[in-house]
């Protein structure tokens, strides 16, 4: 048989057509019989036999035995089909009548006898034995010919007709395949037998076609998939050779052996309606209009994925029939969070019609990354903008040439935090890059060591420095969000990130810094860190970092009055003087002021003029009396329009001092290292003002409430209605986002601000209106810094604020927004 | 030797602590001749000391202890306290100031320390190296190896059968300070969803405090890989659960608070049969061959049929119990350590005033216990709480200030300023004096805020303590202060002098 007849399969679409494919060894004669049960009584039937582009009619009639001859200088494959000649399909009596049993092939002198029923080769027989055996026992011992076989006359050999050719109505397509066995004796429409290809990934099979070429053509996929997975696409990925089984058709009859490919991959890719995660580790794939690809059939979805760790094994997650009965989705147990998800659809022939990956599952809804996708795709419609972001993070993971070292902060930490799980660390040192601890000096950093088994960190040339409870953004493990040159080695700078909900990850803040050194040095005297750091790797352009901080003790509002000590101030300078300006609302509300102005440390070095509006101008002698009363040392009353302070008039008042403190009545400064604190951030270079972060304090339904007020100005939009005019306002994330942080803002409020009375001196404006004053000191080149680990607290309420254009195009163009932008702190809340 | 727990309040009496480390060595205690019994300390005065020898203070962390250990101590008591949980390493939380600060003023008044852990003790001999420190291991309640033998192979058994695994997890959810408890579980969850890739089916049952099943804690439990069934602790409904569950699962994170942490929660899984997989910080190594560290380790030995608690290695875990939490062990090395505790060379005579300074925190139970204990109660300018404070001071409605004083007080004042006292009403059985002081900067008043009260803090304390003293000459002025951040820049000096 091997050396004659390579192939032999017998293949029935509803019974009109019979198909043999044939391949020989070489060209020559080759002249194949079929032995054919008989019809049915006083039934003739017309059977068109076409080899190539030549076809002959063969009447079928009651005792005839069909019989084919065919010369060929091809070695074939020859496709013979044998076509009802009838417009109507044959019936199921007719098909077992015409069920071929035995097929004999006679070529170059050698004959080969194949039994169709038992699917195997005869050995030592021939035609002539068979059927006269045959003919011979159906005439002798059954009175009646055999139902099973009879013999029909030979046919010449048939003229050529060049009209006529093999049909893909037939379902076959060009390039030999899709054949079929069927057990013709019982003409059970159930069974079929296959010829498959496998392709293994990891000694599993996984995708199964007819033909290797089919196979060959998803390698693509399949190799980022496995690259993906943290593993050598060359050492997992196996294609082994076909194999010929028997197999249930179920109640679809025989598929339709169309071999979708990339057709097939596009269309299960885009038949991806949603994922979603309903739990940590259970991933939901729903599906729209899959009965399109198969016309209503059933067929299965089976789902792939590897395990982490060092012993990472392939797992199939799941094998289910869909697309029947309404049942659209398939539910995952995924064996790890972050690993890419293979989504293998296979036609009721258990061939693979589709293939889709989902490269990055974490990005799905519920997953540790989604406020990533929510965040960089703002109204994204559907689940294919998900997916191709998952491609683009795939390639630019493929063009990563250097690796980061991720290296985290155990201050603080607990060691249930994702990051120290052992997957999560597994599947980032998949890509090349390493995960380090940077130790705090707590005693504690032994015990976290120990029990997550992080090396210390070894400050290597790109590393990003994550507070405890973050994880890396998938830009920033994929190498999308640093540049791959080693820009600025040594150089610290922070990055942006994001704030999300612990265990659920739904996103809330986005938080961008500027990319100055400065703030690192000023973080590093703070000692605590709210954001993540890079070095040597250039200005972070997309958020690095997701963090998921656990509020612990959130019912304790007084936590926020303080958070922990700063460390002690120590001055460059010895005299620095201060002008104080408390503006006064309420005698009451002045004594706190003034009570806690005096708890100052550098209360010696203060002055303090309290501004009496008109209406309280009677009042004059009570403030007097007040500061006597409250001990300050040094202090005058005077009657001022309440609001910003005239430029000139402060300069003047304010002459022999280096800084100006501009106070509103209520808020109190209650850490008394608060103006010392001020006054050192604000003897740095270049800075215009200096506030701490501004609490609020409320008493509700008589248990206190502590709530953030304000931070200074954050930007907020753009208005273009009547010109482009920049809107300002107080943001109300910084508590949650930037609690410990010094950063840039474009303006500090005027509840509690320092301010350099050498930046006021080239003002240009008349009156000291605080966001316009900020946006002017920094079209001048100065900054404006919130301290927010250091606080004060505000016992009048203070509204939510928004400027809209507080300085004017007069005074930045619109063009210079964007430096603007980009020198100042955001924070943006993300729903 | 008799034996004194002193607690801070009737339903401390039912709390874990309590019936783990000290109602479970009682029986052995008397058998080896000793007494231990119970006293709220609410109950006690410092100018009564009760009966007993030793006097051991379980979490009662504010001046009570502090002046209750004085007390007993100068009467030739011997004192000391159990430390069961670390709140004091966290030396940069502000939220753990008045721990800290009790922490350091007890260490100076008693004769010895008690905690459950060697990590503990290490701790603590830290902070106090001139201290003997006794660790005694949480004992544990009942163990009677052949009842669990049997349970274990019906537990197996019923795990192949089935195909199914109990988890559990029980305890005290939360803390008030440190994401514990349920965040761990939160935390270490996703680990359970080893059983399920082995094969398994496998359920969790939680059980916990009310108090810790906030609404958050709620939503991440609930996206557990199994989904947890959750009920409110019972000491029934922890043996019930115990018994029926296959495996107790016991994650610990590893702050300091946490790797202090006894190990009864391990010893009680054991002992009643259930296999214990921990995660996390490692301080159940002294367990070492009886527990598991993670769940494939667990589904083999199931597979295998031979589990790390099985009725063959029983003997094994007894000797192990015995060496760690036999309550008959515990009792005797506590009685024997505590027999060689000295009292206090010379008991210090307490001086005749005492006062109590009570600052912004509620300080109903402190105040009463001073007066009780014939000590003075005088409320700050920061406390509020409308309680007969032996001195209070009010504004005179001309911007001075009055202090108004007790009559049992004014009769100890210093000889000028008793003789500047006048009548002051008052709509209640006592009398009281007024004493003007003028104008004091230092002493606000009326303040409402809480920002007010911080700013004015270390200021206004000083000040009252220096009029205070100023009163008294010889009196001995303690800070009672019981919320954080409330906390005095540094200890209170030797006062300053104030004018008249």
């Amino acid at each position: 048989m091997p050396t004659l007849l390579r192939q032999l399969g017998i293949y029935s679409d509803k019974w009109t057509n019979l198909v043999a494919r044939i391949e020989v060894p070489g060209p020559g004669p080759i002249s194949l019989t079929f032995f054919l049960p008989r019809l049915q009584e006083g039934v003739a039937k017309t059977v068109v036999c076409s080899l190539g582009d030549r076809s002959y009619s063969v009447v079928v009639n009651r005792g005839e035995l069909n019989l084919l001859e065919m010369d060929s200088t091809n070695e074939g494959p020859y496709i013979v089909t044998l076509t009802a000649d009838e417009p109507e399909p044959w019936t199921p009596h007719d098909q077992r009548v015409l069920g071929v049993l035995v097929a004999s092939i006679k070529h170059g002198g050698e004959e080969a006898v194949f039994d169709f029923e038992n699917m195997l080769p005869i050995e030592n027989q021939s035609y002539a034995g068979f059927s006269s055996k045959a003919t011979t026992q159906s005439t002798e011992e059954h009175g009646a010919l055999n139902p099973d076989f009879i013999e029909i006359a030979r046919i010449p050999a048939p003229p050529r007709k060049t009209d006529v050719r093999v049909e893909n109505g037939f379902g076959i397509i060009e390039a030999p395949s899709d054949l079929l066995v069927m057990d013709a004796r019982n003409h059970d429409p159930s069974t079929a037998i296959v010829d498959r290809t496998f392709l293994l990934c990891d000694g599993s099979r996984v995708l199964s076609a007819k033909e290797p070429k089919s196979l060959t053509s998803r390698l693509d996929r399949l190799r980022t998939f496995v690259k993906m997975s943290g593993h050598d696409p060359a050492v997992k990925l196996r294609l082994e050779a076909a194999a010929r089984e028997k197999m249930e058709l179920g109640n679809y009859g025989v598929p339709d052996p169309a071999d979708l490919s990339d057709s097939g991959d596009c269309a299960l890719t885009s038949a991806i309606r949603d994922i979603w995660y309903g739990s940590q580790t259970s991933l939901t794939v729903s599906f729209s209009e899959l009965d399109l690809l198969f016309g209503g059939r059933a067929a299965r979805i089976r789902a792939f994925q590897f395990s982490p760790g060092p012993t990472s094994t392939f797992h199939c997650l799941t094998d289910v029939e869909i697309g029947r009965s309404g049942l659209d989705f398939v539910e995952l147990e995924l064996v790890c969070h972050w690993k890419p998800v293979l989504l293998e659809l296979r036609d009721p022939a258990d061939f693979t019609v589709g293939l889709a990956a989902i490269l990055f599952p974490s990005l799905a809804r519920g997953g540790l990354h989604h406020s990533e996708f929510v965040t960089g795709f703002v109204g994204a419609f559907g689940l294919q903008p998900m997916l191709s972001y998952m491609e683009d993070l795939a390639r630019a993971a493929a063009r990563q040439r250097s690796s980061v070292e991720f290296a985290v902060r155990l201050d603080g930490a607990t060691g249930g935090e994702a990051i120290f799980q052992p997957s999560l660390r597994d599947w980032i040192q998949g890509f090349g890059h390493s995960v380090t601890a940077v130790l705090s000096g707590d005693a504690e950093d032994a015990d976290i060591l120990a029990s997550t088994g992080l090396p210390p960190s070894r400050e290597s040339g790109r590393t990003l420095m994550l507070p405890a409870d973050a994880i890396p953004t998938l830009s920033a493990v994929c190498g999308v969000a640093f540049d791959e040159a080693d820009e600025g080695a040594g150089v610290r700078v922070p990055s942006p990130f994001l704030l999300a909900e612990v265990g659920t990850g739904r996103p809330r803040w986005s938080i961008a810094l500027p990319a100055d050194p400065l703030l690192v040095h000023w973080q590093d005297h703070i000692g605590q860190w709210d954001y993540p750091v890079a070095s040597g790797m250039g200005k972070p352009s997309t958020p690095v970092a997701v963090r998921m901080p656990v509020e612990a003790g959130a019912d304790r509002p007084l936590s926020h009055l303080c958070s922990s000590p700063l460390p002690p101030v120590v001055t460059k300078a010895q005299a620095e003087r201060t002008f104080c300006v408390l503006e006064v609302d309420e005698i009451s509300q002045t004594r706190r002021c003034l009570v806690a102005l005096n708890t100052q440390d550098r209360a010696d070095a203060l002055r303090v003029l309290l501004s009496v509006p008109p209406r309280l101008a009677a009042h004059q002698p009570a403030f007097q009396a007040l500061l006597q009363e409250t001990g300050v040392l040094d202090g005058e009353v005077r009657v001022m329009i309440p609001g910003s302070p005239p430029i000139d008039w402060l300069l003047s008042a304010s002459e022999g001092f280096s800084s100006i403190l501009l106070l509103r009545d209520g808020v109190i400064l209650h850490d008394p290292q608060t103006l010392a604190v001020l006054q050192h951030f604000l003897s740095e270079a270049g800075t215009a003002s200096v506030a701490p972060m501004i609490l609020q304090e409320e008493t509700v339904h008589k248990s206190i409430r502590i709530s953030h007020a304000e931070s200074g100005y954050f930007p907020s939009r753009v208005h273009f209605s009547a010109g482009p005019r920049l809107v300002v306002a107080t943001s109300p994330g910084v508590l949650e986002a930037l609690p410990v942080s010094v950063f840039p803002v474009i303006a500090n409020t005027q509840s509690a601000v320092l301010i350099g009375r050498e930046a006021v001196s080239g003002s240009h404006l008349h009156l000291l209106e605080p966001a316009a004053f900020g946006l002017e000191a920094t079209a001048r080149g100065y900054r404006n810094v919130c301290v927010a680990a250091l606080r004060a607290t505000s016992v009048r309420r203070l509204p939510a604020q928004e400027v809209m254009d507080p300085a004017g195009t007069r005074l930045i163009d619109p063009s210079a927004w964007g430096g603007l932008l980009s020198g100042v702190a955001r924070i943006e809340e993300i729903r | 030797m008799r034996i004194t727990v002193v607690i801070p309040h009737r339903d401390h009496r039912a709390s874990p602590g309590v019936r783990i480390r000290y109602d479970r060595i009682q029986d052995q205690l008397s058998r080896l001749g000793h007494s231990m019994d119970y006293a709220l300390i609410d109950e006690l005065r410092a100018s009564a000391v009760p009966k007993g020898d030793i006097f051991l203070f379980c979490k009662c962390q504010d001046i009570r202890s502090i002046l209750m250990a004085e007390a007993l101590r100068a009467k030739g008591k011997r004192v000391g306290v159990d430390i069961f949980d670390d709140y004091f390493s966290q030396t940069g939380d502000m939220r753990l100031s008045h721990i800290r600060e009790w922490m350091r003023e007890m260490i100076a008044r008693v004769d010895f320390l008690l905690c459950a852990t060697d990590t503990m003790k290490a701790r603590l001999g830290q902070m106090a190296p001139d201290l003997p420190i006794h660790r005694m291991n949480d004992p544990f309640d009942a163990f009677e190896p052949e009842r669990v033998a049997r349970s274990l192979v019906e537990r197996l058994q019923r795990v192949h059968v089935t195909g199914q695994i109990n988890v559990a997890w029980f305890g005290t959810g939360d803390n008030p300070y440190f994401p514990v408890g349920l965040d761990d579980l939160c935390d270490f969850g996703e680990v359970l969803a080893g059983f399920r890739r082995r094969g398994f089916r496998a359920n969790l049952r939680v059980l916990t405090n009310t108090r810790a099943m906030t609404p958050a804690r709620l939503a991440r439990l609930g996206r557990l890989p199994l989904s947890p069934m959750i009920e409110e602790w019972t000491l029934e409904g922890e043996e019930h659960l115990l018994s029926d569950s296959f495996v107790a699962f016991l994650p610990v994170g590893s702050q300091s608070f946490s790797t202090a942490k006894s190990l009864n929660r391990a010893v009680t899984a054991l002992t009643r049969g259930a296999q214990v997989l921990t995660v996390g910080a490692p301080i159940y190594e002294a367990l070492e061959p009886f527990h598991y560290r993670t769940t494939d380790e667990l589904v083999d030995d199931v597979l295998r049929g031979t589990l790390r608690l099985r009725p063959q290695v029983l003997p094994s875990l007894s000797a192990s119990f015995a060496r760690m939490s036999d309550p008959a062990n515990e009792a005797a090395e506590l009685a024997d350590f505590l027999e060689r505790v000295s009292p206090f060379p010379t008991p210090r005579t307490l001086d005749d005033v005492v006062i109590v300074l009570h600052g912004a925190g509620d300080g109903a139970k402190q105040h009463k216990f001073a007066q009780r204990s014939k000590m003075f109660s005088v409320a700050s300018p920061f406390q509020t709480a409308p309680m007969n404070f032996d001195l209070k001071f009010v504004p005179d409605g001309t911007g001075e200030i009055v202090a108004v004083i007790s009559d049992r007080m004014s009769k100890v004042l210093e000889s000028e300023a008793q003789k500047m006292l006048r009548p002051w009403p008052s709509d209640g059985p006592i009398t009281f004096h007024g004493l003007s002081l003028g104008a004091v900067p230092g002493l606000c008043l009326s303040m409402h805020h809480v920002a007010e009260k911080l700013a004015a803090y270390d200021l206004g304390m000083r000040t009252a303590a220096a009029i205070l003293q100023r009163l008294i000459p010889d009196a001995r002025i303690v800070i009672s202060e019981t919320t954080a951040p409330f906390q005095l820049r540094a200890p209170l000096a030797i006062p300053e002098t104030v004018d008249a």
